[in-house]
């Protein structure tokens, strides 16, 4: 089957896509890193990196409009030619894939760590990657599919959790609400904007979403949504920690979850959540698989970026298993973040000059109005 | 001929889909043997003790359960006794973990791990914060955890628990921590807890236990025992009453049941709502006044932390349930009497609280109330508040105590018996 006669996804598919695929990042190292720097204003740093992540997506959004029917790759080729086309999405790729890389080696590593010690890492990697191979081989749609089954119960999970640890939770922990100092604040925000770099990376997907309007509200949404849970789920951890505490707590989602109990009985409900953890995080490297072979396939005009998929497993396993250990994988992925917070921040700036600049050269002699392009709306 | 071909290769077709099931199924049955654990082969720690070694290592204790006592395969374990106790001395836990299967048969296994006992003398010792970090960092070892310190060596405490009336020593453990809850003689203490508060300006309330009778007294006031000193004759060995006191995770004083009580009703968020508490009685000298306390809503704490010297205004809301009154005064039925008794249980209560207070002050260098939470709201950043010092203010600050009681009632009975007789006299 050809990647043109994939099936289209709904607005509703779409969003729980990025709720999952972002939301993921309350349970990972994203939160503990940012606790290092934020203190007990952690939870701030989410809000604000989604902002500055914004402003970049709004710049994208705005060149979006004016090509129809295309994603991030077609425009790419189309303003910046064979050649600035493929860099950019190499450039892309690389970003993504060295992300996935450290994200998914800290994914195995928190399994290793927190419940299987004594499987090795690579058997655990192998497992989670075969898992999220075969999800991402089914296609996009199948993707969005599950991502729109499970995200009630996921939400659910989650709700639950809160509730269950309610009583251990004392907002008064979250003083002094400044932390380290509002310039910290924002400029730790700043460099890690990059965590929310998927919202750029998602405009690849444009043609695979059913409507230009179900990718803008259905990214923003996502994405808005996501944001505001990390945050809620930062403070959480704060005041059921406490702060010095918190930056000991190596992860702090699975810690929470350790200590939840239903009741007096049945005392040890983390099995429950993991479960639930384990099945989200296939899915999201399953979505992460399949970007990175649809980005790569674009990049060198592969005629079917499916057969790429294994390769880009492949790449992930042994770039992953690069760092020697888990303190390794936390200083690699600080290092990607600056550097990609400076791709993705700046890129959209860049396509939308090149596309400015294209404009004015061809359009202006013939046609007197540039701006009077085809209706975004048209293939809604 | 066409037709027996497609047959053969739906055949085939068919085939292979099976032996694709069959192989995917045996990933399922061939995975996991890593990290298998039979459950058959697991020795569940319920009680660990802690006690200080020598050059520096730790005597750790293990109670271990048996599964097969209280469940219905008792029949085959006749004879067995309910749990078995071993000691070893090690570096710290998780080596003692290993060591201990050179005795004992089955994987030691902390994933039910509910009561840690520290010994007094090792709580003191400023080892403990190392050991107590350290084991942390196995997964097994749960926060939740509940740590006890106990006056004696952890050994001899664990050895003389032998609770008559609860064969399983866990359950032993998870019903105490429903009654700690209840009457707040000792704070409900984890191993989280004592890891949060081991910062400079934070203190953190452990449960104090014994297994031994100390110098026996009897007070006047029903809860002004430490462990050891409750008057009791016959039945388990061990009490649990008042706190270990820790500071940057080392034991540095205690706190007696009645002191502990206050304490709790002084953190703005109390783990126990009600207890029973008498108080000296306003008419007569000798008689007691006992009553039920509830908490009514939290503990408001204000703060002016403008000058060198900081004032707490503490408001504590409560209410309160006459259980009893020796004096037999008819309180019930006088409104006039009534005032005088709530006039003289506030200020009863305030004062102790006050004398809490005043003695955590002097005897203590922070807190034990979790105040440095308030504290820290008038703070805008972090390095600000840390440079602020606020076990050092907290020293010399100046608290008062303001107490709003509601009497609520007077238990079942109206009028007490011996007013009839004292008109008649």
């Amino acid at each position: 089957m050809s990647a043109l006669q994939e099936e289209k996804v709904g607005g509703r598919e779409f969003t729980s896509i990025f709720l999952i695929a972002v939301g993921m990042k309350l349970s990972d190292i994203t939160t503990t890193i940012l606790f290092d720097s934020g203190q007990t204003a952690g939870w701030m740093i989410p809000l604000l990196s989604l902002g500055f992540m914004l402003i970049a997506y709004v710049v994208l959004m705005s060149v979006l409009k004016r090509h129809p029917g295309q994603g991030l790759p077609e425009i790419v080729f189309a303003i910046g030619g064979k050649f600035g086309g493929a860099l950019i999405c190499l450039l892309l790729f690389a970003a993504a894939l060295l992300m996935t890389s450290v994200t998914s080696r800290g994914y195995v590593d928190i399994i290793n760590v927190m419940v299987y010690q004594r499987t090795p890492l690579y058997a655990l990697y192998l497992m989670l990657l075969a898992a999220a191979l075969y999800v991402a081989h089914r296609g996009f749609a199948a993707i969005a599919r599950i991502s729109w089954l499970i995200i009630f119960p996921i939400e659910g999970a989650i709700v639950l959790l809160v509730s269950i640890m309610w009583q251990d939770i004392d907002w008064l922990r979250l003083f002094p609400w400044l932390g380290p100092g509002p310039l910290k604040i924002v400029e730790t925000g700043l460099m890690h904007s990059a965590m929310f770099g998927e919202i750029i990376l998602a405009t690849a997907l444009v043609p695979r979403v059913s409507s230009f309007k179900a990718f803008r509200i259905g990214s923003a949404l996502g994405f808005v949504i996501s944001s505001l849970k990390i945050s809620f789920l930062m403070a959480v951890y704060v005041s059921v920690f406490d702060y010095p505490e918190i930056i000991h707590i190596a992860y702090p989602f699975q810690q929470l979850t350790k200590n939840t109990s239903f009741g007096r009985v049945f005392t040890h409900a983390e099995s429950f959540f993991i479960a639930f953890w384990l099945l989200i995080s296939v899915v999201y490297f399953a979505f992460y698989i399949y970007l990175l072979a649809y980005l790569f396939g674009h990049a060198v005009r592969a005629s079917d970026h499916r057969k790429l998929q294994i390769p880009m497993a492949g790449l992930i396993f042994f770039i992953g298993l690069v760092p020697g250990n888990t303190e390794q994988v936390r200083s690699y992925w600080e290092l990607l973040m600056s550097y990609s917070t400076l791709l993705y921040g700046a890129l959209p700036f860049i396509i939308w000059m090149l596309d400015r600049i294209r404009r004015s050269r061809h359009d202006s002699p013939q046609h007197p109005q540039p701006q009077a392009q085809p209706n975004p709306q048209a293939n809604a | 001929m066409t037709v027996r071909n497609t047959r053969n290769r739906k055949r085939n077709r068919i085939l292979r889909r099976m032996l694709e099931c069959a192989a995917l199924l045996s990933l399922c049955l061939l995975s996991g043997c890593w990290d298998k654990l039979e459950l058959e082969e697991q020795a569940f720690v319920v009680v660990i003790g802690l006690d200080k070694g020598p050059r520096n290592t730790v005597e750790v204790t293990f109670q271990i359960a048996n599964p097969q006592i209280g469940s219905s395969d008792i029949g085959t374990a006749e004879g067995e006794p309910p749990s078995d106790t071993i000691r070893f001395t090690s570096s710290d836990i998780l080596s003692a973990k290993e060591l201990a299967n050179t005795v004992i048969t089955r994987t030691i296994n902390f994933a039910h791990l509910k009561t840690m006992i520290v010994s007094e003398e090792l709580a003191r010792d400023e080892i403990f914060p190392h050991i107590a970090g350290a084991a942390i960092r196995d997964p097994e070892l749960r926060r939740e955890v509940a740590m006890i310190v106990s006056r004696e060596k952890a050994f001899d405490f664990i050895m003389k628990n032998r609770p008559r009336l609860e064969t399983r020593p866990h359950k032993y453990y998870e019903l105490m921590q429903q009654r700690w809850m209840e009457t707040g003689y000792v704070p409900f203490s984890t191993l989280n807890q004592y890891l949060q508060q081991q910062v400079t300006d934070s203190m953190f309330l452990a449960i104090y236990a014994t297994a031994r009778q100390h110098n026996h007294r009897v007070s006047r006031h029903e809860d002004a025992y430490l462990a050891g000193q409750v008057p009791k004759r016959a039945g388990d060995p061990v009490q649990m009453i008042g706190a270990a006191v820790f500071h940057n995770g080392r034991m540095v004083g205690t706190l007696t049941g009645e002191q502990m009580r206050w304490v709790q009703m002084l953190r703005h968020k109390a783990s126990v709502d009600a207890f029973i508490t008498s108080f000296s009685d306003p008419l007569e000298e000798d008689a007691m006044v006992t009553v039920r306390l509830f908490k009514n809503g939290n503990t408001k704490i204000k703060f002016d932390l403008r000058k060198e010297v900081p004032r707490i205004h503490v408001t504590l809301p409560l209410r309160i349930q006459l259980l009893s009154f020796t004096s037999l005064e008819p309180y019930a039925t006088d409104p006039e009497m009534q005032r005088m008794l709530i006039k003289h249980l506030k200020e009863q209560i305030e004062s102790e609280l006050l004398e809490v207070i005043r003695l955590s002050q002097k005897k203590f260098p922070g807190d034990p109330f979790e105040w440095e939470l308030f504290a820290r709201k008038h703070f805008m950043t972090m390095p600000a508040y840390q440079a602020y010092g606020w076990s050092k203010h907290f020293k010399k600050a100046k608290v008062d105590v303001k107490v709003e009681l509601r009497l609520e009632n007077f238990g079942k009975q109206r009028t007490p018996y011996m007013q009839t007789k004292r008109k008649e006299g």
